[in-house]
């Protein structure tokens, strides 16, 4: 109980005191007239309070509680339909399962190579030790050189029955590997032969007797060639004489200074069917030349159908000036390269214009059985032909 | 009792405690129709084991504070997302302010005086000032508003005694402000 005196004050003049003590309180009030100050001070407090006007009912409000009864209750809550109440509380578990489920189950982490490696001499302690990881690529971890881990890839582990490699029986293909990772060239050829000869695998591919497949040295070095060739053939096509390294730079690229000199160039306009043809070159047939129907080789020359193509390209190859407004709309543009070709004839046909041109190479003499000619299809468009090859 | 003899007993009654929770007509009429119609919903589950009146105050002073609270949340995402927590002067940014209504009676110097009393209420705390009101309006006891407020009766009487020097000291300095 609070013993504040004031705070009886405030009970005493409620009427809220028990007897006693207030009987005890009326003594104080009597001897102390600081304390009568504060109870007239309450006092005009709680008359004050007291006297705030009682009103009544304003005008209508009967009719407007009436009113407001009449609509139906206001619900704070937007409560689903039945038949969607089983599908959103199916969700809602989903998602708490899927919460709980990635704060509790975190992902194991891969096995460290080192335990495999540890199994591995745990059960073949005779043999060399090899390691495989993940990626199912085999190296030798002791007494190989680096030339026998890179003649090794393995490409899959099948086992006779096809059941998945276990760490007790995966040592004797270990070192079934590593055995071939250690023989000299002939010594895989043989073994290859030997695969072959089991019914293994033919494209390169050997089988080994835990069943074990790896890729000889010559299937993978022919698979690099083939893709060697692959790259250049595409390389050829886009008209990329080198590739740069991504971090290499090179200064001046685009810049003027960069570009083949090149004295003005006069298009020359090959339109559709039946209209004029221009005949600045003599007509020439090359009945043992490759025809390309429908686009213009990129060894030759490139063909545009929009400005911000033919812009870039138009500084790349060395045009001189700012590249022509062409309407794209009607017409098609096509860049004979400066060096790369160089045109033999242009002959317009009726329904295309025929360009047969000779690939030059700095390293070899040109070669006239090598010819090629494009046929280049007047329609849809007109073709706009700026020629800049050497004559 | 049926409804139409509740409404006619309380509902006056409900409106001038909603009025003087609120401050202002406008807010004290959507209370106490808010207040009257939970009342009426749920006569018929009323056992009578208080007064009625009673119960018609608790329904209010109940529906009062729901809206306090939801009101202050509201201000306070609003003032929240409008970056002003902090801006003032240290003092709770959040508190429901009586609207400028035109003041309560006709009378100029007595509509005066209501509005400053009313205005001092309103700087109460919510708990105290149902307080104050349901002692000096509706001169109901400590008991009954420990029960209507869900509060002791110790804590009632020393609530009390709290606001009324607080109201002593706001109403003196209405009264020294010219």
């Amino acid at each position: 109980m609070n013993n504040d005196p004031r705070e009886q004050l405030s009970a005493y003049l409620d009427g809220a005191l028990p007897d006693a003590q207030r009987a005890q309180m009326e003594a104080l009030l009597q001897n102390s007239p600081d304390l009568r100050r504060e109870l007239e001070a309450l006092r005009a407090v709680s008359s004050t309070i007291k006297g705030l006007p009682h009103e009544g009912l304003p005008q209508g409000f009967m009719a407007r509680f009436h009113a407001r009864r009449a609509r139906p209750p206001r619900s704070e809550w937007v409560f689903l339909p039945p038949m969607a109440r089983p599908i959103a509380f199916a969700l809602s578990c989903g998602v708490v399962a899927l919460v709980v489920w990635d704060k509790t189950v975190t992902t194991p982490e891969p096995a460290p190579m080192h335990s495999l490696n540890e199994a591995a001499v745990a059960t073949t302690k005779s043999a060399p030790v090899a390691q495989l990881d993940f990626a199912n690529r085999i190296s030798p971890a002791t007494g190989a050189s680096a030339a026998g881990s890179s003649a090794l890839e393995v490409s899959g582990i099948a086992g006779p029955a096809s059941e998945p490699a276990r760490r007790g029986d995966i040592a004797p293909r270990l070192a079934e590997a590593d055995t071939l990772a250690t023989q000299t060239q002939p010594e895989r050829k043989t073994l290859s032969r030997q695969a072959r000869a089991r019914g293994g695998p033919t494209d390169g591919l050997m089988t080994t007797e835990r069943g074990l497949v790896v890729m000889s040295e010559e299937a993978r070095s022919a698979r690099n060639e083939q893709m060697f060739d692959f790259i250049e053939t595409q390389k050829k096509k886009m008209g990329i004489a080198r590739v740069v390294a991504k971090d290499e730079v090179i200064s001046g690229l685009n810049s003027p200074a960069m570009a083949p000199k090149i004295g003005a160039v006069a298009p020359v306009l090959f339109k559709g069917v039946g209209a004029a043809q221009p005949a600045e070159r003599e007509l020439e047939d090359k009945p043992t030349a490759t025809q390309e129907t429908g686009r213009l080789s990129s060894d030759a020359g490139l063909v545009f159908s929009d400005g911000h193509s033919l812009a870039s390209s138009w500084v790349l190859l060395g045009f001189p000036g700012q590249p022509p407004t062409v309407d794209f709309s009607l017409n098609r543009v096509v860049l004979i390269k400066p060096s790369a070709a160089r045109i033999l004839s242009v002959t317009p046909k009726p329904g295309s214009i025929n360009v047969v041109f000779r690939t030059l190479s700095p390293e070899e003499a040109p070669d006239p059985a090598a010819d090629r000619a494009a046929v280049i299809p007047r329609e849809p468009r007109a073709v706009l032909l700026f020629d800049a090859s050497p004559r | 009792m049926s409804e139409q003899e509740f409404l006619d007993k309380h509902a006056a009654l409900v409106y001038n405690l909603a009025l003087r929770l609120t401050g202002n007509r406008a807010d004290a009429e959507d209370l106490a129709q808010d207040a009257l119609l939970k009342a009426v919903r749920a006569l018929p589950g009323f056992r009578g084991d208080s007064q009625s009146s009673t119960w018609a105050y608790r329904i209010t002073v109940n529906t009062w504070k729901n809206r306090v609270r939801s009101e202050k949340r509201r201000l306070f995402w609003k003032t929240v997302s409008l970056g002003l927590i902090g801006a003032g002067d240290g003092e709770d940014e959040v508190r429901d302010i009586p609207a400028n209504d035109p003041p309560l009676d006709m009378n100029l110097e007595k509509q005066e005086k209501t509005f400053e009393v009313q205005k001092a209420l309103s700087q109460l705390e919510d708990d105290d000032r149902a307080i104050v009101v349901l002692r000096e309006i509706e001169e109901k006891s400590y008991t009954e508003i420990g029960d209507m407020l869900g509060l002791a009766q110790g804590t009632v009487k020393s609530r009390l005694f709290r606001a009324r020097i607080k109201l002593k000291t706001l109403l003196g300095k209405m009264a020294a402000t010219p």
